[in-house]
This record gives C-alpha cells, sequence and structure tokens, in this order.
C-alpha cells in the first residue's frame, strides 16, 4: 500500500479531513515529476474507459434510443430475469464453465511450456524459426481455421487417413460431442500458443546467463536449471499473465465454439455467447448489457479472489 | 560442454516435438497460400502438397486492381504506426510512477485500472463519445481509445518493477530527475518488454476493423482489414438468409479470392515478428547494465 | 437525445479542424469528406429529364442500401441533377449495414430516409419512435406504379412495413424471390451406377442411391445446420416447408410441427440409415467441392447458371477441370407419395425504406423520395440509367442486334463489381430503390436467364414472407429454430427415434410455438379483414 495511504488510515485521533487533504496534497507535491508523467495517459485512460462506463445502465433500463441512456424508464432486475430464465440457460453456463475451467487448467500454462522447452532449445536460428512458425496460426480467423478444420477431421480428411495407418475406423470427429471439448481445447492450444508465449521469451531474455553458468558450475542437471532459474524468472510474468486472464473466464471464445458448433453437438457446445446471440434478434441491447455485466461480475470475482491469493504468498505480487 | 546421455535423448526428443508442432502450425498458411495461387476452377483439382499444379497469380492481380486497397493500406499503416507511438509512449509514461511503491494511491490507481478491464459501457456510449469530441472519421477515434489499456499498463509496470532498484537509486544519487531516469536507465532496460507490447499493439492495430467500421464515413478511410471482412466473412454472413439461394446471383466471391486476400491483408505483420525477436537475445538487461 | 440541431452544429464545428488535422496528417490530398460543405462534384446547368427549377435542391439524407461507394459517384450526381436534390449517401458494405445503421440510429443520427434490410429492424426502429408513419394512401399518391406493383406482384411485402396496424415504410420487391433453387444430378455418377433415368419421385430416389451407395457415392447432402436449407426439397415433396407459416384448412399453422413433416422425417431417417446421405450433412461445409468432386450425386440447392459451362465460376466448369467425363443435368423438384413438389423460396417481397422520425413534418422531402423510387422502378430510362449507368460507358447489351435475349453486361471495367460499386451501380437491383417492376427487371436480365431460372420452378414461400415478422418473434424464433434444427438432425440421424417428433412438436409449442402460432393467425385475419 502506497505510504500515503498508511498515514491516513493510520487514524491520529483527532485528525480532520482538513489536514488529510494536505497530507494527500504533499504526498503528490514530492513527486511532481512523476505525477506529470502520469497525467497525460491517465487522463485518456479515464476519458475512453470510464466516461462511458454509463451504458452499464442499460442493463438496468427499459432503453429507449430517442431518450438515452439516462432518461430511458427503470426495469429494474427485469433483463437479469430475461437471462437467467430463458430456454436452456443452465446447459449453456454448465457448458461454458466446463470449457472455461477446461481453458484455464490447460491452454493457460501450455506457452509457458512451449517457452520453457524453447528456451533449452541452444540452436538460435532453430528456435527463432519455431518461435515465429507457432505463431502463425494466430493470424487466421476461425472462419478460416474452422474451415480447414472440418475438412482434415472429416471423413476422408487427414486426421482419419493418418490414423487408418494404424488400423483405427475413420469418424467424423468434429460433429461426435463426446471429442468436442477435446478438440476446442487442443485447437485453442494449437490457435494461441505461439503468440501467447512471446511474452515468456522476452521475460526469459531478462534472466541473468551469469545465474546458469554459476548452477553449471555447480553441477546442476538440466532439469535443476529450468526449475530453480528459468521458471522462478519467469514466474512473476506468469502470475501476472494469469490475473489478468482469469477476469475473462467465461469468455472461452465465442469465435471458436460458434463456428465449429452443429446440431449433433450443440448440446454440449452451446456457451452463454451463443445462447444471447439467438436472443438478440431485434436490437435488444438491455439482454446483451446485463449478459455482459454477469461475465464481469464473475471476473471481478474471480480477480479479486486470485489477486488475494498470490498476496499470501507474495506481498510484492499481484496487480494491486 | 559436455552432454549426459539423458540430456542428448532431452534435446532430441524436444527438437523433434518442437519440429513436429511447428509442421502442424505451418498447414493452415500452406492451405490458404495453395489456395490463392489456384485457378478457380481448379479449385477441387488434386494438388501436390497443398500447391496447385498450375499456380498463377489472377486472384492476386485481381485484389491489387481493386480500387480501394491502396488506401486502405495506407489507413492501416497509418493507424498501427500512430496507434504504436501513442501506446509505447503514453502507458509507459504512466506505468512508471505506479511501479515507484512511494506513488501516492498506487494501489487505488492500479484498481481503477483493473476494473476498466472487466467493465465497458458498450458501443453505444463509446461511438457518442467519439462523436461529442469530434473525432468521428478521424484517424484519431482508431488511435487514442486504446492508447492506455489496462493490460499493458499492467504487463509494461511489472517489468518496471522487477528492473532492481539499485541502479535507479545510483542515478538518483547522481542528480538526475526522474524524466531522465525514465528516458536513459528504465526504458532501454525495458526493451524486451517493449518490444512485446509493441507486437501485440502493432498486431491488434493491423487486425481491427470495428472501431474504423463504426467511426469511418469515408470510403477512403476504410482500414485493410475491412477488405478482409468483406469478402472472407460476407459470403458466410449474408444479411438476407439465403442469398446463397438468390438464383440471378452469378458473381460471388470464389475461395481463391479469399485466400488471396488474406494473404495480402496477413502477409506484412506475419513478416514483422522476425524482426521483433532481436530484442528478445539473452541477456539484453543485465548486460547492458553491466557493460 | 442528441438529436437536437445545436448538438449537431457543436459537433460540425469541431468536427472541421480535427478532420483538417487528419487531413495533413494522411498526406491525402482529398480527403474532405463534409459532404454538406463541398459544392456538387459536377453540375452543369442544363440538365436532361428535368425541368430546369430555380428552386434550391433539396437536401435529403439518404441511407442507402450496402454498397462502398465513391465519393463522387456518377449515380449520385444522376440523381441530384434529374430530381434537383442534394443527396448525403452512405458507403457502407453489406457486412457491416445493420450494426452502423443501428449505432446511427442510437447516436441520434436519423437519416431522412433508410434502406432496412429485415421487418425485425423496422419493427423495433417503429416501437422505439424513430421513424415516421408512412401511410399507404400517401404511397399511393406518389409513387402509384410501385405501389399497383406491390399489390399485385407481392401484396405480402406489407406484413413487412406495418407494425402496430400502422404503416410504417416503403417495402421493395425481390424479383428473383419468386423462384426456387435447381435440382441437380450428376449423370455421369447416375449412369454408372446403372441408373438410366434421373429419378423423378421419392421412390425413384429410393431405389437410385441404393445404386449409387454400391458405387460408394452418397445420395445426397444438405447443410443440416441451418434451419432452412436442410432437406427442403423432401419436405416440399410433402407439402409442407419447415419453419414457414402456411395456410392450412383455413388457419396459419407452421410448417415445421406438421405431420407431412413427420412423414418427410422417416424417409431421411430411412435414407440416413442405409447410409443414402452424407453423415457430414450437420456441417453444412463444402457442399459444392465435395458435389464436383463427386461424392455425392443429387444436390437440391443450386444456383441458375449452375450448368453453364461458359461461366468459369459455375459447378459444371469445376466438375469438368476435376473430371472431364462429369456431367451435370437439372432436374424436376422431387414428387412425394401425392404428387406434391416444392422447393423453398424467399417469396416476392424485399427489403424496404423507411423515413425519420422527422420527416413528419417535411411532407415535399417524402414526396420527392417517392417520386425518385416511382421513377427508379417503373420509368425504363431511369431505371437503366440509375441501376446500370451510361449505355455504351457502363454497360451494353450482351447481343446488341438482339437486345432482348442477352440482356444487358457491365462493361471494361466496370464489370469488375468493386469498380462498379465505386460508381454506385449494382446489378439489376437499386440501392436506392431496390429492385423495378417485372418487365424491367426481365428486360435487363434478357430472356435466356429468365428462361433459366424458370426452369422446374415449384417456389413455396411464406404465408408473411419471411417467418419471423410477428410481434412476439424476437423473444421466441431463436430458440425455435435452434430446437428445430437439432430435432431435425437427431431424427434424421438416427439419435433419436422418429416418433421423438411429437415431443418435439410439444417442446416447439411450449417454448413459443403456439403463442406465435395465435400472433400468425391474428396478423392473418387483421390483415385479410
Amino acid at each position: 500500500m502506497a505510504r500515503g495511504d498508511a498515514e491516513l488510515s493510520g487514524g491520529h485521533g483527532y485528525m480532520q479531513r482538513q489536514s488529510a487533504i494536505r497530507l494527500r496534497w504533499r504526498a503528490y507535491a514530492t513527486h511532481k515529476q512523476l505525477v506529470f508523467m502520469f497525467l497525460p495517459g491517465f487522463l485518456v485512460f479515464v476519458l475512453f474507459s470510464y466516461v462511458p462506463l454509463y451504458g452499464i445502465l442499460i442493463a438496468f433500463k427499459h432503453y429507449q434510443l430517442l431518450d438515452g441512456v439516462w432518461r430511458s424508464p427503470w426495469a429494474g432486475l427485469e433483463h437479469f430475469r430475461r437471462l437467467f430464465a430463458g430456454h436452456a440457460f443452465n446447459q449453456a453456463l454448465r457448458n461454458t464453465t466446463i470449457i472455461a475451467v477446461l481453458k484455464t487448467l490447460l491452454t493457460f500454462p501450455a506457452p509457458v511450456i512451449l517457452a520453457l522447452l524453447l528456451n533449452e532449445i541452444r540452436f538460435v536460428r532453430f528456435r527463432r524459426m519455431v518461435q515465429t512458425v507457432t505463431y502463425l496460426p494466430h493470424f487466421f480467423s476461425w472462419v478460416i481455421l474452422a474451415g480447414i478444420l472440418f475438412s482434415f477431421l472429416g471423413s476422408d480428411g487427414g486426421f482419419n487417413k493418418l490414423l487408418g495407418l494404424f488400423g483405427v475406423e475413420a469418424r467424423v470427429w468434429l460433429i461426435e460431442p463426446a471429442y468436442f471439448y477435446a478438440i476446442v481445447v487442443i485447437t485453442h492450444i494449437w490457435q494461441t500458443i505461439g503468440w501467447g508465449s512471446i511474452v515468456y521469451f522476452a521475460a526469459l531474455a531478462s534472466v541473468d546467463p551469469t545465474l546458469y553458468e554459476a548452477a553449471i558450475a555447480d553441477g546442476a542437471s538440466r532439469w535443476r536449471r529450468v526449475w530453480h532459474i528459468s521458471l522462478p524468472s519467469i514466474m512473476p510474468t506468469v502470475i501476472i499473465m494469469f490475473l489478468l486472464s482469469i477476469g475473462h473466464f467465461l469468455s472461452v471464445g465465442f469465435d471458436q465454439i460458434y463456428n465449429l458448433m452443429t446440431p449433433p453437438t450443440s448440446s454440449v457446445g452451446e456457451i452463454l455467447d451463443t445462447y444471447v446471440l439467438r436472443r438478440l434478434l431485434t436490437m435488444d441491447y438491455e439482454l446483451g448489457m446485463a449478459s455482459s455485466l454477469f461475465n464481469s461480475g464473475i471476473g471481478l470475482v474471480l480477480v479479486v479472489i486470485a489477486n488475494r491469493l498470490v498476496k499470501l504468498f507474495d506481498k510484492e505480487q499481484g496487480l494491486w | 560442454m559436455k552432454l549426459t546421455r539423458g540430456e542428448r535423448i532431452f534435446e532430441a526428443a524436444n527438437a523433434a516435438l518442437l519440429t513436429l508442432v511447428s509442421l502442424t502450425m505451418l498447414y493452415p498458411l500452406l492451405y490458404v497460400l495453395g489456395l490463392s495461387l489456384s485457378a478457380q476452377d481448379e479449385v477441387a483439382a488434386p494438388r501436390l502438397l497443398l500447391m496447385p499444379l498450375h499456380p498463377t497469380l489472377s486472384s492476386y492481380a485481381k485484389i491489387f486492381a481493386h480500387p480501394q486497397l491502396f488506401d486502405a493500406y495506407l489507413m492501416t499503416i497509418e493507424r498501427t504506426v500512430l496507434g504504436l507511438a501513442a501506446v509505447l509512449l503514453l502507458t509507459s509514461l504512466t506505468a512508471y510512477p505506479l511501479s515507484r511503491k512511494t506513488f501516492p494511491d498506487r494501489s487505488f490507481i492500479m484498481k481503477l485500472f483493473v476494473f476498466s478491464m472487466l467493465f465497458n459501457g458498450g458501443i453505444i456510449p463509446t461511438y457518442l463519445l467519439i462523436k461529442n469530441l469530434g473525432m468521428l472519421d478521424t484517424i484519431w477515434a482508431l488511435v487514442l481509445p486504446g492508447a492506455v489499456t489496462a493490460f499493458n499498463l499492467v504487463v509494461i509496470r511489472n517489468f518496471f518493477e522487477s528492473i532492481p532498484g539499485e541502479i535507479m537509486e545510483s542515478a538518483r544519487m547522481d542528480g538526475a530527475g526522474e524524466w531522465r531516469i525514465f528516458f536513459r536507465i528504465v526504458l532501454p532496460l525495458s526493451r524486451p518488454v517493449l518490444a512485446v507490447i509493441a507486437l501485440w499493439t502493432g498486431v491488434s492495430h493491423w487486425n481491427a476493423w470495428f472501431d474504423a467500421m463504426i467511426y469511418m464515413q469515408d470510403t477512403k478511410h476504410q482500414v485493410l482489414q475491412l477488405f478482409l471482412r468483406r469478402t472472407v466473412i460476407e459470403a458466410s454472413l449474408s444479411l438476407t438468409p439465403g442469398e446463397e439461394m438468390n438464383m440471378a446471383r452469378v458473381t460471388y466471391t470464389p475461395e481463391t479470392l479469399k485466400a488471396a486476400t488474406v494473404m495480402v491483408v496477413s502477409a506484412p505483420i506475419l513478416l514483422i515478428y522476425p524482426f521483433v525477436q532481436r530484442f528478445f537475445v539473452k541477456g539484453i538487461l543485465l548486460g547492458s547494465v553491466k557493460g | 437525445m442528441l438529436a437536437s440541431k445545436g448538438i449537431k452544429q457543436i459537433g460540425k464545428t469541431v468536427l472541421v479542424p480535427a478532420l483538417l488535422v487528419s487531413v495533413i496528417l494522411s498526406g491525402c490530398a482529398n480527403g474532405g469528406q463534409n459532404e454538406e460543405s463541398q459544392p456538387s462534384a459536377s453540375s452543369p446547368s442544363s440538365s436532361q429529364g428535368a425541368a430546369p427549377s430555380a428552386a434550391a435542391p433539396l437536401e435529403i439524407d439518404w441511407m442507402n442500401g450496402a454498397i462502398d461507394i465513391g465519393d463522387h459517384s456518377y449515380l449520385q450526381s444522376y440523381l441530384e441533377q434529374k430530381f434537383n436534390v442534394k443527396l448525403t449517401v452512405h458507403s457502407i458494405s453489406q457486412a457491416d449495414f445493420v450494426q452502423k445503421q443501428q449505432i446511427l440510429l442510437a447516436s441520434g443520427d436519423v437519416p431522412d430516409v433508410m434502406f432496412v434490410y429485415d421487418p425485425n429492424q423496422l419493427f423495433k426502429y417503429a416501437s422505439q419512435g424513430l421513424l415516421a408513419e408512412l401511410p399507404v394512401d400517401t404511397i399511393a399518391q406518389y409513387a402509384p406504379q410501385a405501389k399497383a406493383n406491390l399489390d399485385s406482384f407481392a401484396p405480402q411485402a406489407w406484413y413487412y412495413t406495418h407494425y402496430n396496424a400502422k404503416n410504417y415504410g416503403m417495402p421493395f420487391t425481390y424479383y428473383t424471390g419468386q423462384f426456387n433453387a435447381k435440382q441437380g444430378w450428376r449423370t455421369d455418377l447416375l449412369e454408372k451406377a446403372g441408373v438410366e433415368r434421373i429419378p423423378e419421385t421419392l421412390d425413384e430416389m429410393t431405389e437410385a442411391f441404393e445404386k449409387l451407395k454400391q458405387i460408394g457415392v452418397y445420395g445426397m447432402s444438405t447443410n443440416g445446420n441451418s434451419y432452412y436449407y436442410a432437406f427442403w426439397s423432401i419436405f416440399g415433396a410433402y407439402g409442407v416447408m419447415p419453419t414457414q407459416w402456411m395456410l392450412k384448412d383455413g388457419k396459419v399453422v407452421n410448417g415445421a410441427v406438421q405431420p407431412e413433416a413427420k412423414e418427410a422425417l422417416g424417409v431421411l431417417a430411412d435414407w440416413y440409415a442405409k447410409g443414402y446421405i452424407d453423415p457430414e450433412f450437420v456441417t453444412g461445409k463444402d457442399l459444392d467441392k465435395k458435389f464436383i468432386e463427386g461424392k455425392f450425386a443429387y444436390h437440391h440447392s443450386l444456383p441458375a447458371h449452375a450448368t453453364d459451362d461458359t461461366v468459369p465460376s459455375s459447378i459444371i466448369s469445376s466438375i469438368k477441370k476435376a473430371n472431364p467425363d462429369g456431367k451435370l443435368e437439372f432436374a424436376p423438384l422431387p414428387k412425394g407419395p401425392d404428387g406434391e413438389q416444392a422447393g423453398w423460396a424467399w417469396g416476392t417481397g424485399g427489403s424496404m425504406i423507411a423515413f425519420g422520425k422527422q420527416m413528419e413534418n417535411e411532407p415535399e422531402k417524402v414526396q420527392k423520395v417517392l417520386a425518385i423510387v416511382e421513377a427508379l422502378q417503373t420509368d425504363e430510362e431511369t431505371y437503366f440509367a440509375g441501376v446500370f449507368g451510361e449505355q455504351g460507358k457502363h454497360w451494353d447489351w450482351v447481343d446488341p442486334a438482339n437486345p432482348s435475349t442477352g440482356g444487358v453486361k457491365f462493361l471494361p471495367p466496370y464489370d469488375d463489381p468493386a469498380k462498379a460499386a465505386v460508381e454506385g451501380l449494382k446489378s439489376n437491383s437499386s440501392i436506392f430503390a431496390g429492385d423495378p417492376v417485372a418487365k424491367l427487371y426481365e428486360k435487363a436480365l434478357g430472356t435466356k436467364q429468365i428462361e433459366r431460372l424458370q426452369i422446374y420452378n415449384k417456389p413455396m414461400w411464406d404465408l408473411f414472407g419471411k417467418p419471423d415478422v410477428l410481434p412476439s418473434s424476437g423473444q421466441y424464433w431463436g430458440d425455435l429454430t435452434k430446437l428445430k434444427t437439432d430435432a431435425y438432425a437427431e431424427i434424421v440421424r438416427g439419435d433419436k427415434p422418429l416418433d421423438y417428433f411429437d415431443q418435439f412438436v410439444e417442446e416447439w409449442n411450449n417454448l413459443g410455438g403456439k403463442q406465435l402460432e395465435q400472433e400468425a393467425n391474428d396478423l392473418y385475419a387483421a390483415m385479410n379483414k
């Protein structure tokens, strides 16, 4: 916590608001240069992130375009009721949670592992080539990737031909509910792993090489070097990336699911985003905002919990 | 350096695994490239290793003849360059004070940033804001709203915090002001993270279309991704359901042209990464400090 | 909200310096885009067709149909001269149109006139008080021929613009909506399988499919992921078209829950179990590609030019390229047990225009717009000039000696749709006034094309044109179409037995189907008093 805050909460018995303000003013005044650095960006941030925030009210209003957000009549929690009471909401919530948990457990660590593995490659050219290639799928939209996947995993696609060599019977993999989550998670990892690992490459680049040299001199095995030097060095970055991603826990990748889902897999593939989309036939801004608020609320709770957990282990880490 | 047998096996297995993974990731690129080089009526023809038997540049010729391609390229380059400059300068300037433990209300301000990442007011209030600021149909509508975001700020601040405090302390002893410390010490030491942020920002500006679609009226101000969207998405997301059954429709976007558009739009940004990689060279941080 | 003139003015004064900055930065030579502050692009004093008038041109903010139109398009100057107006046109591509329109409306920038693609959007705008009422009598008075054409060619289109018993817009006709997609057989595969004649009934299809199976070819495929596309020709053979509202014994019912649909599903489930249907039909991907590759033999949704080997992008061209012996023939729609045949069609009603609320006080603008629409739809000279451009420069007859057979073609470079769009031109249909009367549409199309469209045509379209135009459609339709798509796929695949259909009907009714049926009957009764 900042020093100014600590002094204020210290609570001098008779301290008045006046002196509190004076104290804070002095805290800012002693950091005049820093304040000037800070302000331009902060003002831009407030302008574009906080001024439009009143739009959240749409979720609680009967939104009339002509009256605007403020003057539209209140609707209370009606839109949330509509959101939660719609047909098969529970199914959508359950599927979303399953996919979210799977992606958090499996997709999130994947780029960390890739970065660590690549870091062990000593041939620089090869390492750079792999880095470049793994980041390619990020640039293809799911419309295109889905087309490629449907043909690769189709009845006479490449995957079946490959499995045919081992005598496995051909299937249309993407339309079988049993494999849907596996395909969603694997293709998601495949698409994002290279892109996601860039930040870890950068973190590994700033590890002091003398640490490795010392470890080698001490006879530390390669495994111990990864475990005791590389991993701890990028751990702060891993934690930050985790905290940043957990806030979007329920956003499990609309584009991917929407493009991969077919009628046979809809019972496992229907997620909150597709559920809401079906209801937006008539510019239902209120329902859209209610659903987005629901996602944000869950995200907020998770971020706060995760941040507190991190602080339990290390007070220096965390988002705030 | 002598390797143990176990280490040799690990190295070989590691290299093999990474090669295999890389090959699967080359697939979509080769697929789209192959398609873009095919003649329109040859899409279904047998092909060798994804490449057509008789490659042709006719799809590319068609795209480069498009009346709006040049303007769109200019606009995209412009927004990417300005957007990069705005993000790197403003975000790092804002992040630096927040990385200093003595900065007042630091924790509260960080909470403000994180909160903004989770909640947003939707399209309409943002559009009204841009409109009332008089930024409709200007480049600023594409550059400023994303100039300082929580995500970038947190990542940069986190890196700044990891810079050993002694380095700055000794500079301060030598009488350096905050601006000097920031530009002469902090920024140069932060090259890897700034490279990452630059890459993230550059790519997201290059790939962005929604803001341009909303804020830009003039055809000359359309960005490159809108092109892609029009050719690739349009067919699968037509307004009137059943446009595919419009019987008089003879002209539609062939797969080959879509693929070529993907290549034309994405190639420049794909080629940038190898240049960014140079900033990830080991030992930049301490090497430059000690040197 | 922000519709007031004052704020608009403020917006403009801020806008101009900001624009200058951007122009300087972008190095754009002519980046000025404030339409109103610019002198007209080309304003020769004598204009053909319109009486020279001293009156200042009417300024109309017209949100035209989706097109990537350029700054100084041919079409804009043509219309401005001819009708003595000053137009603000909008350049928006198809994929973005709806979203952009809604944002404009939500931010208070309601255009004077706007193209509206879907009745549901019009209803929403009207319910929000954004639209001016447009009495049908006003249309009859200022666009009499267009109105008469609607009444005779597409009377159901009036459902699209009526909201709470008031009319809020002018619907356009949709000429090609009267044709169903074509049925095609790979006759080379049929021959190979030993089938001598193209099957015409479902029974003959069953036989042919069995023989095709022997040579490793599927009988048919479809897009089972689409609520309307899936197997429609088979349902048509039983006289229903699932999710379309239809009249049955004087009552309005939905085809999706009729016993006839269950019968058709029985046939399909049987076919699937026997291996006649491509198991990937549920993905709906690569249909044309698989057909070209000869994976299945019967395609129920081909465009009219599919068998034209002079068109390089046609199906037959691709088939020949992959396999020189490949053959493709159109066939009649399959006949059901009672000899019924029908193909899905979207009907003759199309998109529409609606007027912003502010037009209630500006009748002269409404009249002007209606006059322009009337001319573009019914006056031959205006239609050709306003849709295809100048003869000899933008377009010409395919066969000048015999204009009526070949119809119109764009001349290079305007044969590239992107280049034509810059000038505001688009085949056949106007971005301001939609399709013209049938006579003019047919003249531009040419008899050769029309014959092709008319072949094997037994269209069936929704009683209301579009199935989702009922008051509660927004609430229920999304769930209902998903329920239908999933249930039909499950029954065909054998995941659920045929009798699951009865349970599906019950669920359909509970999920709002019953309510919509009631509304459909009310609407039908109200409009046919």
